[in-house]
């Protein structure tokens, strides 16, 4: 009787032991992935604001004349060369990327790079505004850059 | 201690392990770093301000405003908001004009501008100055000191994405449609650091000529993701079509043009 009550004790404890252990597996590598995908969120949103203040304010890679009026000649050289890694490089853009630049009803004038995943990993998605100066005339448009790994 | 014991104490250390474990797992779910997202807001406070001035729209500002035009100078800032700001940003433009009295600089003019036109109620409140020189009406030189002040209106929602697919299981993503085609569309509402959002939404579509089409949905929650279809009927305008969404505020979110043709 008391050999079948020591062997009972010991299936209840080795059952609960392996529930904790596997418990402690899964909590762990979701921690490890949550972690691991914080971080790459993080690096792609550093990744996205640094292309985006290059654009916008810097004069001599980007593509303004000053900070945030857009310069057409310099827009158009960056769309041609956006599928050269090296040019787009210039810009700390090192990952997956979609540029865009739309007018004030939000509606694309000109985009370049790939197309959105459904599933992008880390994406992120910042716009910053500017103006476009084409000759003579000026509009407001929204620039917008989507990062993802 | 005998095998019992043995196993109930390695039980209690797994056990103990687990709690930590789920301590650790909830004090290393973070908020997005707040330098990033105060770079960010404070960036575009600036941009705001420099295409203010670029765009000749602060010296019309100022013009109005000291000519007795107050009401025709917040419509303009307004009109100048709404094209410029993102759909989920608010804005305070304070314009400080200093004029030389003969011996020092005193503040002539002050004004104060608001789009859509409240107070902040947000505490997250992003702000950006700029200096400019002008000469007023007398050709005399003055300095005007612009103060922009953004803030976040709807939860940080910031990026409404509108997708559209040719299938109900949305596999296959298109923009090109024909008659009697289904359009199933999906919005997606996040923040700028990516994380889904709730928000409640309007969805208009728009014909080629720009009229609604009655085909949306009015007030629909968005926790994150939402989707739905409608239908391209047989006399339907060929064209560019538009999917519109908006928030109850009835301000534009974002728009997805699709083309229907014949």
């Amino acid at each position: 009787m008391k050999a079948q009550a020591f062997s009972l004790d010991v299936i209840v404890s080795i059952l609960i032991l392996g529930l904790l252990i596997i418990s402690i597996f899964y909590l762990t590598n979701q921690i490890v992935q949550d972690s691991y995908e914080q971080r790459r969120r993080e690096n792609n949103i550093n990744c996205a604001l640094l292309a985006l203040r290059i654009l916008l304010e810097d004069k001599e890679i980007g593509i303004v004349d000053q900070r945030n009026l857009i310069n057409s000649t310099k827009l158009q050289n960056f769309l041609n060369n956006c599928n050269n890694e090296s040019f787009i490089g210039r810009f700390g853009i090192t990952r997956n990327f979609y540029f865009r630049i739309s007018d004030e009803f939000h509606s694309p004038l000109y985009e370049c790079g790939y197309s959105i995943p459904q599933k992008g990993e880390g994406l992120v998605h910042f716009t910053r505004i500017g103006l476009l100066r084409n000759g003579s005339r000026e509009k407001i448009v929204k620039v917008s850059l989507v990062i993802w790994a | 201690m005998g095998m019992r014991g043995f196993i109930l104490f390695v039980d209690a250390i797994f056990a103990a392990l687990l709690v930590l474990t789920l301590f650790s797992m909830l004090l290393s779910f973070r908020f997005p770093e707040s330098p990033q997202e105060n770079y960010y807001y404070t960036a575009l406070s600036k941009d705001f301000l420099e295409i203010l001035v670029q765009s000749g729209t602060a010296e019309e500002l100022i013009n109005l405003s000291e000519n007795g035009m107050e009401d025709y100078a917040s419509i303009l800032f307004k009109e100048f908001s709404m094209k410029a700001l993102l759909p989920d940003l608010q804005c305070k433009l304070l314009i400080e004009v200093y004029g030389w009295n003969g011996t020092n600089f005193t503040l002539k003019n002050n004004f104060t501008f608001y789009y859509p036109g409240n107070e902040p109620a947000s505490t997250n409140v992003y702000a950006a100055k700029k200096i400019i020189l002008r000469k007023n009406s007398s050709n005399v030189e003055e300095f005007v000191v612009l103060t922009s002040n953004l803030w976040s209106s709807s939860l940080n929602v910031t990026m409404i994405s509108i997708n559209t697919f040719l299938d109900e299981k949305m596999k296959y993503p298109s923009i090109n449609f024909r008659r009697n085609d289904t359009v199933f569309y999906r919005v997606r509402a996040k923040d700028n650091f990516g994380n889904p959002v709730k928000v409640n939404i309007s969805v208009v579509i728009l014909d080629p000529s720009g009229g609604d089409s009655g085909k949306g949905v009015q007030n629909v929650l968005v926790n994150g993701i939402y989707q739905n279809s409608f239908n391209f009927e047989e006399n339907d305008a060929i064209g560019a079509w538009k999917i519109v969404v908006y928030d109850l505020s009835g301000r534009l979110m974002s728009v997805k043009q699709i083309n229907l043709g014949e």
